[in-house]
């Protein structure tokens, strides 16, 4: 696999606006010394971050670095060391805060069920158990298919759509949950460029609308371009910081194991990187 | 024209007002009729998870607790029903991760549970016929109270299935974002599995151990062909289930064959013609967009010849 970076302020000369901005809010989640092991094998060892209440967070590593296992591992759903507090509570009390878009392999595409029944997943722990959805729960339903360009196949079986027509009504899933955090494992892998585009750009209004979003990625340009915090990862935090101060060839290789190739194209400025995996 | 109707209708009322055997006939319908109820929405949930095979497991591992509380004379119901518990359990634990070499072992386990059923039960002296009522069951040997057993816990499985409706279909569906959105993903499964059970129980004096996964499976896996709706397939499943019972019981009456038996041919009748006829996945809709491809294909190569490329 190659990922090909192109980033203007490379090497760390044009410090942007974001990063100081960011750390100047409170931290809304605070991860503290978070492990997570599959039995045996530990696929993430002693993250610890802290993270502002909005902001846009790129998570980026090589397959299997534990990226998917930190996003897990924030939801509490796989075993874990260590803890996280989400505005000083614990997880258990606030996990109706977090919405979360898994990675798109793990569902049965051939259930019956339709694009709106979907959405309305995203609903059922603020609806309760046994209730039905009410008024202000199919509102909220139209509204995010409206959000990510989904109104007209409210009908369709979840089967029936494109690749990238799933992953927006799985982003409209996670809006519906209405929760202060947004995580999603790889929204823009295998996804067609328009469907790439308009989660980009309701991520960028979520954003602007005060959420945090932590998105993992393969995706180096699109990090590059959006996140303003950029974490790597390679079965632990290898660095953590505004992409100006993430994308430089030493971090990067480090993050890779070594298998980056830096090539510069003599205008020191603006150097091109090239990953090769 | 009259007779004509006059004649049909005897000849359907006719199973039901026997003398001879009336009131059993009677008796089976409302069981099957439950059985056809309880089955299409539990079933609905078996097809779609795909856990089909482990409900065969079950059903067969339940047979040596029915034969347990045969040999001590312990109640029928109650001998089924502990040994479904225990099994259940054991299957959704073991089911979680499920690989192939589970599978196996599911596989193994539960028809080496079933071969001790039957040697237990091969103790006693006449076991030929027992055997026979455990494995195909006694579908004209229904009492009424079998019937008030059958409807109360059928009752009792709808309604809780109903009250946990939205969280059974997300962990169906969905168990991973199930599991994020905090749903007890592995109670639910442990509790659906405890339905599924109960419905084995409750149907096995009428329908016996080996047919009952007709009973809840092959409506269902028909309902799957007609329609893309979650909760269409249950009504839709109920109502073949229901049309398979009536119709293998006039089967069984005219033709003198085994009740329960017929039922199941007949709904596998169903599934048959679904798999040719289905509006989706139709043997026949299939052909037709084939060679309606074909065509497009050989007319796309007809029109507007396109500029030509030689080398």
């Amino acid at each position: 696999m190659i990922d090909l970076v192109l980033t203007g302020k490379f090497g760390g000369t044009g410090m942007t606006e974001t990063g100081p901005q960011a750390a100047a809010q409170p931290p809304l989640l605070k991860i503290e010394n978070l492990s997570v092991a599959y039995g045996p094998v530990l696929a993430l060892q002693n993250v610890s971050l802290e993270l502002p209440g909005s902001g846009f967070v790129g998570l980026i590593g090589p397959n299997g670095a534990g990226k998917s296992s930190l996003l897990k591992g924030l939801l509490g759903m796989v075993p874990t060391g260590g803890r996280v507090f989400l505005a000083g509570k614990s997880l258990a009390q606030s996990r109706q805060r977090i919405s979360y878009v898994p990675q798109r392999s793990e569902v049965k595409w051939d259930f019956p069920i339709t694009v709106e029944e979907v959405v309305m997943m995203g609903r059922y722990r603020h609806i309760g158990w046994i209730k039905f959805p009410g008024k202000i729960d199919r509102e909220i339903v139209a509204e995010t298919l409206e959000q990510v360009g989904m109104s007209g196949f409210r009908h369709r079986q979840i089967g029936q759509l494109s690749g990238g027509q799933q992953q927006r009504v799985f982003v409209a899933r996670a809006l519906a949950q209405q929760g202060d955090i947004i995580l999603l494992d790889e929204p823009l892998t295998g996804v067609d460029t328009t469907s790439q585009e308009v989660i980009i750009n309701l991520l960028e209004k979520l954003r602007d609308a005060g959420k945090l979003i932590i998105m993992a990625t393969h995706d180096l340009n699109a990090a590059a371009r959006e996140c303003d915090l950029i974490g790597c990862i390679n079965h632990r935090l290898v660095a953590f910081g505004p992409p100006s101060q993430v994308f430089k060839p030493e971090i990067l290789a480090e993050t890779y194991g070594g298998r980056v190739l830096t090539v510069d194209s003599g205008n020191s400025s603006s150097g091109k990187t090239l990953i090769i995996q | 024209m009259a007779d004509f109707f006059n004649n049909i209708w005897n000849w359907l009322a006719e199973p039901f007002n026997s003398l001879y055997a009336g009131s059993l006939i009677r008796n089976a319908f409302w069981e099957l009729l439950i059985i056809s109820v309880i089955g299409g929405v539990v079933g609905t949930y078996i097809v779609l998870r795909g856990l089909v095979f482990i409900v065969d497991a079950l059903t067969h591992a339940i047979f040596p607790g029915v034969v347990i509380a045969f040999l001590i004379g312990a109640n029928f119901f109650l001998g089924a029903f502990i040994s479904a518990l225990a099994v259940a359990l054991i299957i959704a634990l073991v089911a979680r991760n499920r690989r192939v070499s589970e599978d196996s072992s599911i596989g193994v386990i539960f028809t080496g549970a079933f071969a001790l059923g039957v040697v237990l039960l091969s103790s006693q002296r006449s076991y030929g016929r027992s055997l026979e009522g455990f494995l195909f069951g006694d579908i004209l040997g229904i009492t009424s109270l079998d019937l008030w057993v059958t409807g109360i816990v059928g009752l009792l499985i709808l309604g809780a299935i109903f009250l946990t409706r939205k969280e059974l279909l997300f962990s169906s569906f969905d168990a991973v974002m199930a599991r994020a959105v905090g749903l007890p993903v592995v109670r639910l499964d442990l509790f659906l599995y405890l339905l599924i059970a109960a419905t084995v129980v409750v149907s096995l004096p009428a329908v016996g151990n080996i047919l009952v996964l007709a009973f809840l499976v092959t409506p269902s896996a028909t309902a799957r062909l007609f329609t893309n709706r979650f909760y269409l397939m249950m009504p839709v499943a109920a109502g073949l289930g229901m049309l398979s019972s009536l119709a293998g019981l006039y089967f069984g009456y005219y033709a003198n064959v085994a009740g329960s038996a017929g039922v199941v041919v007949v709904a596998t009748l169903f599934f048959i013609a679904g798999l040719l006829v289905s509006p989706q996945y139709g043997l026949f809709v299939r052909l037709n967009q084939w060679r309606r491809w074909k065509q497009q294909l050989r007319q796309a190569s007809l029109d507007q010849p396109q500029v030509e490329g030689r080398a």
